[in-house]
């Protein structure tokens, strides 16, 4: 029998050595599947599996009806019970020294270097994504992050962290698509800064947590400073509404993203979103390594089935070699090999869900109707195309005017789109409502750095794509999500202020109706009087109109109201502002921010000081007009408020053009260099509140609080003036329209505050809105509305309000407001010998 | 396809769209290394292949005709016969042999007679290194003198090495010019390898475009490496390589053949 079997292998030798075929080569799963037999899984909570759990679910191998293992579901007691744990666990955790969380988080990364293959085995059986993607990418991220951040928790006590301290518990919540490096994203930063972690896994993959966490009890965790709690989007949905929760980080899709964003208003919760809607654009131009690009491209459209939120859906080839460059790009598609999760040879396998390939085939037939070339590789005979999808090109144009890739699904589709100029492929890269990430390919450094600067993602790679590293920050721009996992930014998204408080209300807003009913108590102000000896005679009317494009504008509803006076008498009449108004600013501010971004730190610092000079110039009329607007009897006050607010753009115009908190050189080893630096949002909304003094108000000092630090990186503001003072801000307007303030860098509108403020929080063009010391329920209103386009909100009580000898100590929280993180990777090396 | 690479005009300008990615390449050897893989019957066929490709070369200062005719019996016979037999061939089975020996133009007489009177001499080629290997830093008329004394020999290959000054100097029309002339010196029947010595041309955009150029020159092989260099063939250069005979298949529909000096790569397969 054996010798049957001998020759028959001989002979199929001669036939391979003829044929020169691949073999069949299978990956082990065999540890991972040891680990499930006879363990019983369900919510992990304070360091066991709960035993008994009420209902269970199958856990099924993706596409297939293969049960891994049954999985207790979490109920809404064990929910309780592990925040109960985690809030328990936190009060000791937290009060470790940072070198004792450092060991134990040391630990757990030497844990998961011991147990790398089980780990990856894990990830693959459960998710389904080729054996080789967990083994060589996420599995080596995870060991990473943990070692980078038990760093950080040993530097926890340092200077540099002093002003920050622990949030309390984190909300982790996953998705289908969030692969296993996700993991170790959230728990490495959350632990380094001393909180502890609820994870939800998604309902269909949560065996990598579950072993994450066990392996972490073996590493000496102490319990419940990491619960797992499997289930589906109701668990998530009590987890995250949980009052025991203050901190959420997401990693899904763009519209889960928003619901969560709706779900969390109100309830005090920082969120850090890493959300996948839409995919990343690569940009091929004539002087780059032609082969080098196509292989790049491939990897990564098709790593990870393609499903990750860095993954390439669109890419932009320069016209001059679109003939050179597409049958190459076709002939390595051919090569792609599609096969099993455990087939050592396979490229790319089967989807996370089933429902992609029917996603995949209707995108195709739209971009057929729409004359573009479908290329598709082919699926090997013997597995179905009703579980694997062949991976697939759209070769001449868009698919279907931006649906196809420009959407919440994650297709894993590559759209070939020729372009002709630098300046285009930067327009059609950016034309999308996402920006997690692009790579740009050419040898030429000059026009990289170029494109790398006018891109609006939050990462760029040149000539390499989807590279991250634990000490990179890691985030997207637009509706890709908010904030940023890694490095030092990573780990202070975990971390709040000191002195900061969060807005938190229980009160219920009708966000429908908000700001839709008008305050008439203010309209038609009377004139103002004068008594003289022939009688009471109008004065002459001192009607503040809106400014903004750089000129004062008569409201576009001819409305006004009037501002009372610290005594209770009519001071003057502003103008009121409406959604029409609003929307002209929002022009006015988006037109001025490019030039405003790119005249550079210098000169943006020198107009800066040349507004503080014609404050200078028109102090004594600032001090009368502040006196009188506050009913003050001596100027001491007000003269007082000027020299703070002198200082204060003293501070911002030095604060410009220095080096950035976060910004730098982060590259992990010499043969990359990686620039992070921090770029304004664009558009700030900014809701003016005064800065309390012992003595009353000071809205002044309150409006350059403010606008101040937001222009001063390069963005541009429209302001809602205090509607109790908003006369400092008009005339303060002057001032820049004196100095050399470009029109539409600073825009400033009256009116009724919650009207002009939900038209500005429900704009898509405005990337960030700032509304410190804002009402509760405001705040939670503008939490609600920023969902519509994920802006950057900030409505924390902030101490430099109530103490305004503080308001210049917190350079760094306003960096991170006013900027976000872009990280530009530029592998390098020419010597290859020796 | 010929038997011969026809060669074509020296094209600059496209030698001079080619760019080079070091870091991208590195990368992508990276990934060759772990994305395939052959196991068992396989791996034991990959091998085998391995053998035939191998030129069994002697390069030393004290070769003689006696450890020439141990080389020559081991081309003839790399595998024991119990070996050959479990793996399912003949005992004698002709298919299993090295493709060549590789030797200096004054032994190739000796090989040629040591694999004559082994009835091998039309199975196995004689490869002879030229054009004042390993360095070319010699006259041209000697270096192509030394082509038609080898091929007199008996040789039926010919390795010849570059100048590389040519290369670093990014003279072009030389270097195709003086490969053409080897070509010619080769005569019609004899396979013309050329050596690139990659180690010796500074930049991977150089090996890139002299691989190029010695294929548009009418090489039939090109090499790596004479072995004599510092560095010889690494994974990164072979990708450049690689990709530069497709890309002059793709254009000019010859498949060049490769030559990697090195036995590291060849352990990739294993």
């Amino acid at each position: 029998m054996a010798g049957t079997t001998d020759r028959q292998k001989s002979c199929a030798i001669i036939e391979i050595f003829k044929s020169m075929e691949y073999g069949p080569v299978s990956d082990s799963s065999s540890i991972a599947k040891a680990w499930l037999k006879d363990r019983k899984l369900g919510p992990f909570i304070d360091g066991n599996f709960k035993e008994t759990s009420s209902s269970e679910y199958d856990v099924f191998r993706p596409c297939t009806e293969e049960v891994l293992t049954k999985v207790g579901l979490t109920s809404e007691d064990d929910i309780s019970m592990a925040v109960t744990s985690s809030l328990k666990a936190a009060d000791t955790w937290t009060n470790l020294s940072g070198h004792e969380r450092a060991c134990h988080i040391y630990s757990l990364a030497r844990h998961m270097q011991k147990h790398a293959t089980l780990l990856a085995q894990m990830e693959s059986l459960n998710r389904g994504v080729q054996s080789c993607d967990p083994r060589e990418f996420d599995v080596p991220a995870v060991v990473r992050y943990l070692y980078y951040y038990a760093g950080w928790a040993q530097l926890s006590s340092s200077s540099e962290l002093r002003d920050w301290k622990p949030v309390g518990v984190v909300a982790g919540i996953m998705s289908a698509v969030s692969p296993l490096i996700t993991l170790a994203q959230i728990v490495a930063p959350a632990l380094a800064a001393g909180n502890t972690v609820c994870l939800k896994p998604p309902k269909g993959s949560p065996l990598p947590a579950l072993l994450f966490a066990n392996i972490a009890m073996q590493a000496g965790l102490p319990p419940g400073v990491i619960n797992v709690l499997p289930g589906g989007s109701e668990v998530g949905r009590l987890l995250v509404t949980h009052i025991g929760v203050s901190k959420l980080m997401f990693s899904g899709s763009t519209g889960l993203g928003r619901l969560i964003r709706k779900q969390t208003a109100g309830l005090g919760i920082h969120l850090t979103l890493l959300l996948s809607g839409g995919k990343s654009s690569m940009m091929v131009f004539d002087s780059a390594d032609l082969d080098s690009s196509v292989d790049g491209a491939v990897h990564a459209a098709w790593f990870n089935q393609g499903q990750v939120p860095w993954s390439v859906g669109r890419l932009l080839v320069q016209e001059s070699i679109w003939h050179d460059f597409v049958p190459k790009l076709r002939a390595c598609v051919d090569r792609l090999r599609v096969g099993e999760a455990f087939d050592h040879l396979a490229d790319v396998g089967s989807p996370i869900t089933k429902d992609i390939i029917t996603s995949l085939a209707v995108a195709t037939s739209v971009a057929q109707k729409n004359g573009l070339e479908v290329y598709e590789a082919q699926i090997p005979p013997g597995l179905s195309s009703e579980t694997f999808f062949p991976p697939t090109l759209v070769i001449g144009g868009f698919a279907d005017s931006n649906l196809t890739v420009d959407d919440d699904i994650l297709l894993p589709l590559v759209e070939v789109v020729p372009f002709r100029t630098a300046k285009e492929a930067i327009a059609l890269a950016n034309n999308s409502r996402y920006g997690m990430a692009a790579s740009v390919w050419t040898e030429n450094t000059s026009l990289a750095l170029e494109v790398a600067y006018h891109l609006q993602v939050g990462t760029v790679w040149i000539n390499s794509h989807g590279t991250v590293d634990a000490g990179v920050p890691f985030g997207g721009w637009k509706q890709s999500g908010i904030g940023v996992v890694g490095g030092k930014e990573g780990l202070l998204e975990y971390m709040q202020y000191k002195g900061v408080r969060v807005s938190m209300t229980t009160d219920p807003v009708q966000y429908k109706y908000f700001g839709m009913t008008p305050d008439v108590s203010v309209c038609c102000p009377p004139s103002l009087n004068q008594q003289t000896n022939k009688g009471s005679v109008p004065v002459v009317d001192r009607t503040y109109k809106l400014y903004y494009g750089g000129a004062y504008k008569r409201p576009d509803g001819n409305m006004s109201h009037a501002v009372l006076d610290g005594t209770g008498k009519i001071h003057a009449i502003v103008a009121d502002g409406s959604r029409k108004d609003v929307r002209n600013a929002v022009e006015a501010a988006a037109k001025a921010q490019p030039a405003w971004r790119k005249i550079g730190a210098h000169v943006r610092s020198q107009i800066i000081y040349n507004a503080a000079e014609k404050l200078q110039s028109r102090r004594e009329d600032f001090i009368s007009h502040l006196t009188t607007l506050y009913g003050k009897s001596d100027k001491e006050d007000a003269s007082k408020e000027l020299d703070a607010c002198m200082s204060l753009l003293f501070h911002w115009a030095a604060s410009c053009d220095k080096k950035q908190f976060a910004a730098g050189d982060v590259s992990p080893n010499s043969s990359v260099v990686v620039n992070v630096c921090r770029e304004p949002l664009g558009i700030i909304g900014i809701v003016q509140a005064p800065v309390q003094s012992s003595t009353g108000p000071w809205a002044l000092l309150g409006f350059i609080s403010l606008f101040a630090p937001a222009v001063c990186y390069g963005n541009t503001v429209v302001v809602i003036a205090d509607s109790m003072h908003p006369t400092p801000a008009l005339e303060f307007c002057e001032v820049l329209h004196s100095s050399d303030f470009p029109a539409g860098v600073v825009n400033v509108l009256t009116g009724d505050s919650e009207a002009l403020l939900s038209t500005l929080a429900n704009h898509q063009e405005v990337a960030g809105l700032w509304a410190p010391q804002t009402t509760a329920t405001e705040a939670k209103y503008i939490e609600w509305a920023s969902s519509v386009n994920l802006k950057r909100i900030w409505v924390d009580k902030l101490p430099c309000f109530t103490s305004f000898e503080q308001v210049t100590d917190f350079r760094e929280l306003f960096e991170l407001n006013s900027t976000r993180t872009k990280a530009v990777w530029m592998p390098c090396g020419e010597i290859f010998a020796n | 396809m010929s038997d011969r690479n026809p060669g074509c005009e020296l094209d600059l300008g496209w030698l001079n769209s080619i760019h080079v990615n070091v870091p991208a390449i590195r990368l992508r050897a990276d990934v060759l290394q772990s994305r395939r893989s052959v196991k068992r019957e396989w791996q034991a066929a990959w091998l085998l292949r391995a053998i035939t490709c191998i030129d069994l070369t002697t390069l030393g200062g004290d070769d003689t005709a006696s450890n020439v005719a141990r080389l020559c019996a081991k081309a003839a016979h790399p595998l024991s016969s119990d070996v050959l037999l479990a793996l399912g061939f003949e005992e004698d089975d002709n298919r299993i042999t090295t493709a060549a020996v590789c030797l200096y133009p004054s032994r190739v007489a000796d090989a040629v007679s040591c694999l004559k009177k082994m009835g091998m001499a039309d199975k196995i080629p004689v490869a002879s290194v030229a054009t004042g290997f390993p360095s070319g830093q010699y006259m041209l008329k000697t270096r192509l003198e030394e082509i038609r004394m080898a091929v007199t020999s008996g040789a039926t290959e010919i390795d010849v090495v570059i100048d590389r000054s040519l290369v670093v100097t990014h003279q072009w029309e030389l270097l195709y010019q003086e490969i053409q002339q080897m070509k010619e010196a080769c005569g019609p029947k004899t396979h013309m390898k050329t050596i690139l010595a990659v180690g010796e041309l500074g930049s991977l955009t150089n090996v890139y475009k002299a691989s190029l150029v010695a294929m548009m020159a009418g090489s039939d092989f090109i090499k790596t490496s004479t072995g004599k260099e510092a560095v010889n063939a690494t994974l990164p250069v072979g990708v450049v390589m690689c990709r530069a005979i497709r890309n002059y298949y793709q254009r000019v529909g010859y498949k060049v053949n490769f030559i990697i000096l090195s036995y590291a790569v060849l352990s990739l397969i294993v």
